[in-house]
């Protein structure tokens, strides 16, 4: 049973903590929370499940949809996002102008598909044949979930460290102050919302097998990922990927000992406990304030 | 992994931005006013209409009003209502519960002589709360037992079967028919599933002194039902009432019994044969059953009637259907518009205070579904023995004319 409990959590928290990155991704050169994040990952598992896209080999398929997904997130940035920012890089027109975004997706595809689940099978070797190893019963593809998402993880603290990096660091810290020193703000929020967005099509081809894909799927995985983005500390991807993980367990416990119906209660008083206790996050990373 | 310096959101910041999130649910409301027609002339018989046109369950909603449109289609060929020519008054509802009142109050305007709509108990029971204080006469798509109580929704009749027959023959099913003792319940954590829950437990405990092995309830977007499953199977639950009206939980449901060669005897909601189900062994399939309406089904001796073979030839041309048959099929919205049209020439009134009195005393009245009666106090009015079980696995046989009737149930 505990085992159970542990696999759910590290597979499912593994999405959640990928919707964290890709908010944290977004955020770090415009300090915007993108809410338009569920939508597109819809986007990227519905582009994997009802277009001809999901029948090319795997591979292509997927760059495939993170091409499309980082369009679409640049689409954004163009029209939702920078156009508030212009204005002054404090402002929070972003809320509603990235939730309008939001709500412009969900409905084009409430135009195009129904709310119909469609299953997606993973890539050849993968399998979602359960296997029992030592009494733990897992599938070969939710193996790879967790993997993927560590190794994006990894991967997003080794550009962290590179001059790119640096120049985003310095963008989120002051933006007018970076301009001055020489980098380009709006360039550097560019190429942070193509990667974003290739992240989200990227979560929504690896969700689309395990949770199926389906026009209503995004707002669940936006809420969750924000739970993990609220719980791991905005900026900290290690921290969010961790806190997907806590949070996916403590929902899959919830699911097992709660009295039926109350796991959203349980898994939110989890969440409120945790912050109470790291309000700075899981690795407790504080963020600076300038006074 | 380093840590940046952000400026963090001031107190106003936050309350703009609150502000404007309030501002766009605003708009949203005031968008939902947009797919409404104008009102018209006297000499018009108006019908308030309420479907989703945008958001996410548009396409999704559009085969329910199928059966509807056919029936519209046959008053205009018929003259219309008492001669004069019919009008629909659409409202775009968005599928949401919180974009009822602001319709409800479009609708009250237009003064429509009954309303079609709107689908989904929430939003349904947002809805007759709202116009019932207009005295506009609704039948809509939600099943919660209160929506057929003529004291307190006066204006409402409802056309489906309410949560406790449904439950009466889930019960049945399992207990009576296939002999089952060790019953489990899963829903989904909505005002239907604690409804059904309800009466099921009811069910068993009065008439057949049991009470389930096992109950989970698992949240709308939940993403994992395994912990759910894994509950049932311990409690060795041999039939299982699942009741949801999310296609996706249903197959996240079947997936992890599947992972764990896990097979009891389940009654549904929820008869769509949908493609998803092609990943599942047949043993689990077989064991799929659905509560559904006596007069969509077969048996090898019993064939559906010549009007439910009409209606589904419309049903499987009209463009709207797309693939959905079974949702088009088992939608009132057919029945009602017949039923209102049938009232309406006998009374020879559009006036809503005569329609009511007349709909009150309307007995065995045989729509192409089930045969449907109600009273001043009693607005649930379908026939409890033209409630069944159907099959699931039928969709793929070639009686079930295009995977939209199901064959009964043996013993049902």
């Amino acid at each position: 049973m505990i085992a159970d409990i542990l696999v759910a959590g590290l597979v499912f928290g593994s999405l959640y903590g990928l919707v964290a990155v890709g908010f944290n991704i977004l955020h770090r050169p415009t300090n915007v929370v993108n809410f338009a994040q569920g939508e597109l990952i819809m986007i990227g598992a519905m582009l994997m499940a009802a277009t001809p896209i999901g029948g090319l080999p795997w591979g292509i398929a997927a760059a495939c949809v993170m091409a499309v997904v980082a369009i679409v997130t640049l689409a954004e940035e163009r029209v939702a996002v920078t156009p508030v920012l212009r204005r002054s890089s404090h402002a929070v027109g972003w809320v509603i102008t990235t939730l309008a975004f939001s709500l412009l997706l969900a409905e084009a595809a409430g135009r195009l598909w129904t709310d119909q689940p469609s299953t997606v099978a993973p890539p050849w070797p993968l399998s979602m044949r359960v296997e029992e190893v030592l009494g733990v019963r897992f599938s070969s593809y939710q193996v790879a979930v967790v993997v993927i998402a560590v190794a994006v993880v990894a991967l997003l603290d080794v550009l962290d460290r590179s001059r790119l990096g640096t120049a985003l660091r310095a963008v989120a810290a002051d933006r007018d102050g970076a301009r001055l020193r020489g980098i380009d703000p709006a360039a550097l929020t560019r190429r942070s919302f193509l990667l974003g967005g290739a992240l989200a099509g990227l979560t929504g081809v690896l969700a689309a097998p395990l949770l199926l894909a389906s026009v209503t799927m995004g707002l669940g995985l936006l809420i969750k990922g924000f739970a993990a983005l609220a719980v791991g500390g905005i900026g900290d991807n290690r921290g969010v990927l961790v806190a997907g993980w806590v949070l996916g367990v403590i929902e899959a416990a919830g699911a097992v000992f709660a009295s039926p119906g109350s796991q959203s209660v349980v898994l939110f008083a989890a969440m409120l406990l945790i912050l109470l206790i790291r309000p700075n996050g899981l690795r407790g990373l504080a963020v600076q304030r300038h006074v | 992994m380093s840590t940046y310096r952000t400026n963090g959101m001031s107190r106003r910041g936050f309350l703009t931005g609150t502000t404007s999130v309030a501002a766009l649910g605003m708009l949203g409301l005031g968008t939902a006013a947009c797919g409404s027609s104008g009102g018209g002339g006297k000499a018009t018989a108006r019908i308030g209409w309420v479907e989703p046109k945008t958001g996410r369950l548009a396409a999704a909603y559009k085969p329910i009003y199928v059966g509807a449109r056919l029936a519209l289609e046959d008053l205009k060929a018929g003259g219309g209502l008492l001669g004069q020519a019919v009008q629909l008054m659409e409202e775009d509802d968005k599928g949401s519960p919180a974009a009822q009142p602001a319709v409800a109050q479009r609708l009250i305007r237009e003064e429509p002589t009954f309303v079609v709509g709107p689908t989904g108990s929430s939003q349904v029971l947002a809805s007759v709360t709202a116009l019932a204080r207009a005295k506009l006469i609704q039948s809509c798509w939600g099943g919660a037992e209160l929506l057929g109580d003529g004291d307190r929704f006066p204006y409402h009749y409802q056309l489906v079967y309410n949560t406790t027959q449904q439950a009466e023959v889930a019960a049945r099913f399992l207990h009576e028919v296939r002999g089952l003792r060790k019953i489990g319940i899963i829903v989904e954590n909505s005002e239907f599933g604690t409804s059904i829950r309800d009466a099921v437990v009811r069910i068993l405990r009065d008439t057949y002194s049991a009470k389930p092995v096992a109950v989970e309830v698992f949240e709308v977007d939940a993403s994992d039902m395994t912990p759910f499953v894994r509950n049932l199977e311990r409690a060795g639950v041999d039939g299982l009432g699942l009741f949801t009206g999310q296609p996706q939980a249903t197959i996240l449901i079947l997936r992890a019994m599947a992972a764990s060669d896990f097979h009891p005897v389940i009654v549904s909601h929820d008869l769509n044969y949908i493609e998803a189900l092609g990943e599942f062994p047949r043993a689990l399939l077989d064991g799929f059953f659905g509560t559904t309406y006596r007069g969509l089904t077969y048996t090898d001796a019993e064939e559906p009637s010549a009007a439910v073979h009409g209606l589904v030839e419309r049903i499987n041309k009209h463009p709207d259907t797309a693939g959905l048959g079974y949702s088009a099929v088992t939608s009132p919205y057919y029945d009602y518009m017949l039923l209102m049209a049938k009232v309406i020439e006998e009374t020879k009134s559009l006036e809503p205070a005569k329609l009511k009195a007349a709909l009150d005393k309307v007995e065995d009245y045989q729509g192409v579904r089930a045969k449907v009666s109600f009273t001043a106090k009693r607005h649930s009015g379908i026939a409890a023995e033209d409630i069944t079980v159907g099959t699931l696995v039928s969709a793929k046989e070639p009686q079930s004319l295009g995977g939209v009737l199901r064959r009964r149930a043996d013993g049902m």
